[in-house]
């Protein structure tokens, strides 16, 4: 038998027909408009499961840019005050050089003696460098100045510098802590005592040359640290400049995976109006005639 | 030798068919909207001769016909698309309820831009990143804490949906069931008026497409068979044989929480031998008690399987999480160099419905420098601890499957793994739902085919039966003036 087709099944099937047409208006019209390929994971689940992944990365890369960014806080501050420390032992040698001049009076000496006192002064204040509250160089006791009433501060965490762990995997040492700047053989004589003997010397009129020997070991010193936090300077920023890189495609990844195409979201929204007009179009001239319509 | 006004008794018989079937036809047209109604067709037969050969009777030179009789008025409708149509929207019925709630189930759960697990879970981590560099910062420790209040917050919202997705599954369970219980004494009730008219010989055509009606809807919601029995009357099967609908009888469903019970049409429950009553169950097999379709059997299978493993699935996520974060915080420092505690606290511990149960400790919660960043005690900047805990977001750590197996992977992963199954879990019930649902059309357009009234082929019928009637009476006219001729006009010779 053919299938009979009624009045009520022509217009059940144009209900369905145009309920599935609208319905395809309806998700390139959501597309567009979130700006999304996938707007619920289900529409597709492959593409949402990417686009989770690279939505945590890109998370990860802005949490790692902050990470460096506070690194390159703190090496810069440090990179300061080591910068400083240097000027102030080139002033240290003068005056030593100065004070080994034995034609010097007693007056001058003790000029060259005081100076030396605010050198030192100085040399704590750069052992004190401040960040945000924390002191720069006081290793993992942030809390404490590395430089004291009591002399340098060595205790246990003040040994060990920061480090700055950047990314899983990846970690950075906070540059240098003040026992490792200040003390070049462990256990020795560091600078702060070591210009209140120099300062004692030149003020009593003693052996300055001795002292003039003794003081080029805190000179390698500072500068090998100088170098050394220099060094760490330069790390950071190819890490970072390969962060950026990261986020970049990462940024690009994401974009191809979740954004709607516009040019072709655009087509199938109006290839599916244009079927929901003829729908609608050939229901209305289906749906009307009947054979009463034309009975006598 | 036939009677002088048989041939009047035949055209009026012509007119009574040809005024029944208008009737008929109108019947059609005024119903063809009607859901459920099949079209009804009266079947004409010509009427037995009125003369059989024997001794007796005159040889006339052939029977005269004795007109149209009218045997029955049936409706046009196939039991075995019936059949299949019940099958198949038991099954588009179930799907669309599993789509519905795993739906819903996506859209509480979902990941954007801006809420989720997933940005918790990488908020929580890159916090504690946050205090490696920045150990004794409290304001730090107070991020640190406030993003594992937001984590633990999005595991109770977790566990919030879910105690809505099975109430909202009892509820379902309880009204279908109700629907069900008052289907089959609709149905018992036509059976009984059915059983009244047959015997009488009428064919009682729009009382079976009502029950037919009442039929198609009991399958959606249960899987039923039906069965015809000679007086008119249907047996309703369901659950693997158990007996609905027997004549005027029904049985009936309870609920007890998320159990449903069935007492059969002769008033036995569904027992095991001992007369303990089973629950019915959800499954593919056709052992009895055991539903294969339809929205009650749907609605037992979210609530005993899809949405317990779903949970269980977050709650072991939360588990492995929990455990290996406060492992890795017991074994740190905090800034008053005691030794960590747990971060997060269970009350009560253990047991089920860990999702609802999680806290972050609030002792840790009141004092942030209970948080162990330090590896070693004493340093205020140490954060190698807290580190370490960044650090688990990217290790491999233990979780243990609901059932009991462990298995190592990146906490990233576990909940990219869930997310990945629920998506594809949606996909395949709309998918399924969808397959269904235009099986079901098709069928039910196949019914519509045979059964559905046609608006033309009932006027044309009308046409028909119209010139039938005409023809009748002018039949019966032409008799009338015969028998005129013979009243009237013969015996006047000569007057």
């Amino acid at each position: 038998m053919p299938v009979r087709i009624t009045q009520s099944m022509l217009s059940e099937r144009f209900l369905a027909d145009y309920q599935a047409a609208l319905r395809r208006i309806a998700r390139a019209e959501e597309q567009l408009a979130t700006g999304r390929k996938v707007v619920r994971p289900s529409d597709d689940p492959v593409i949402a499961l990417r686009a989770l992944r690279t939505e945590s990365l890109l998370r990860d890369v802005a949490q790692f840019r902050r990470n460096a960014d506070y690194a390159r806080s703190f090496l810069d501050a440090q990179e300061r005050s080591l910068a400083e420390g240097e000027d102030l032992l080139k002033r240290v040698r003068e005056l030593l050089v100065q004070g080994a001049n034995t034609a010097l009076s007693a007056e001058a000496r003790d000029a060259v003696a005081s100076e030396l006192r605010a050198v030192r002064e100085q040399f704590a204040a750069v052992a004190n460098t401040n960040l945000g509250g924390r002191y720069a160089f006081s290793g993992e006791a942030t809390t404490e100045p590395a430089y004291g009433p009591s002399g340098l501060l060595d205790i246990p965490p003040a040994q060990r510098p920061l480090v700055a762990a950047l990314s899983p995997g990846v970690s950075l040492p906070l540059g240098v802590t003040a026992v490792e700047l200040f003390r070049p053989t462990p256990g020795g004589e560091d600078l702060f005592r070591f210009l209140e003997r120099a300062e004692d010397v030149i003020r009593t009129g003693g052996d300055v040359g001795a002292v003039l020997g003794d003081f080029e070991a805190f000179e390698d010193n500072w500068l090998r640290w100088h170098t050394y936090v220099g060094s760490l300077q330069n790390r950071l920023e190819l890490m970072a400049s390969r962060l950026e890189s990261q986020a970049v495609s990462a940024e690009k990844l994401l974009s191809e995976t979740a954004d709607t195409d516009l040019a072709e979201a655009v087509t199938r929204l109006m290839t599916a109006q244009n079927v929901y007009q003829a729908a609608l179009g050939v229901g209305a001239r289906i749906l009307l005639p009947s054979l009463a319509d034309f009975l006598r | 030798m036939t009677s002088t006004f048989s041939g009047m008794e035949i055209a009026l018989r012509g007119l009574t068919a040809a005024r029944l079937s208008m009737g008929v036809v109108s019947h059609n047209v005024a119903n063809a909207e009607v859901p459920g109604y099949s079209r009804q067709r009266v079947d004409l037969r010509a009427a037995a001769p009125w003369t059989y050969p024997g001794l007796g009777i005159g040889a006339n030179p052939a029977q005269v016909g004795q007109g149209v009789e009218v045997r029955s008025i049936s409706r046009v409708r196939d039991l075995l698309l019936d059949r299949q149509y019940r099958t198949e929207v038991g099954y588009r019925s179930a799907y669309d309820v599993r789509r519905v709630f795993l739906e819903k189930l996506e859209t509480a759960l979902a990941d954007t831009e801006d809420s989720g697990l997933a940005l918790a879970l990488d908020r929580f981590f890159h916090a504690w990143q946050d205090l490696s560099l920045n150990a004794e910062s409290i304001s730090v420790r107070q991020e640190v804490l406030g993003y594992a209040e937001q984590l633990v917050d999005l595991f109770h919202h977790v566990g919030d949906t879910f105690s809505a997705l099975r109430q909202d599954a009892q509820d379902l369970l309880r009204f279908r069931v109700e629907e069900v219980n008052a289907l089959v004494q609709e149905i018992a009730d036509l059976n009984r008026e059915i059983a009244r008219i047959t015997p009488h010989g009428y064919t009682p055509n729009d009382l079976y497409d009502e029950r037919d009606r009442l039929l198609d809807r009991l399958a959606q919601l249960v899987d039923i068979e039906v069965e015809w029995a000679h007086d008119g009357t249907v047996r309703v099967l369901f659950a693997g044989g158990i007996l609905l609908v027997e004549g005027e009888n029904y049985g009936t469903l309870t609920v007890d929480g998320e159990n449903v019970y069935a007492t059969d049409a002769h008033g036995v429950p569904f027992a095991d031998a001992a007369g303990n009553p089973l629950p019915l169950q959800a499954g593919s097999s056709s052992a009895p008690g055991v539903l294969a379709r339809g929205e009650v059997a749907e609605a037992l299978h979210l609530l005993s399987d899809v949405l317990p493993a779903y949970a269980a699935r977050y709650e072991s996520l939360l588990r492995g999480l929990a455990d290996a974060v406060n492992a890795a915080h017991r074994s740190g420092f905090d800034l008053e160099g005691n030794p960590g505690e747990d971060l997060f606290v269970f009350a009560p511990a253990g047991g089920s419905g860990a999702l609802h149960a999680v806290f972050v400790n609030p002792r840790i919660a009141a004092h942030p420098e209970g948080l162990a960043a330090a590896r070693e005690a004493g340093g205020a900047g140490d954060g190698r601890n807290a580190w370490a805990i960044a650090e688990l977001a990217d290790r491999p750590i233990p979780f243990a499957a609901p059932d009991g197996t462990v298995a190592d992977m990146r906490v990233r992963d576990a909940y990219a793994a869930i997310f990945g199954e629920l998506a594809t879990d949606v996909q395949r019930s709309q998918l399924l739902a969808e397959t269904k649902a235009s099986i079901v059309r098709f069928v039910d357009e196949r019914r519509q085919s045979a059964s559905g009234v046609s608006l033309d082929e009932e006027m044309a019928r009308l046409l028909s039966f119209q010139h039938m009637y005409t023809a009748a009476a002018r039949a019966l006219t032409a008799m009338d003036e015969a028998i005129d001729t013979i009243i009237h006009r013969l015996g006047l010779v000569g007057r």
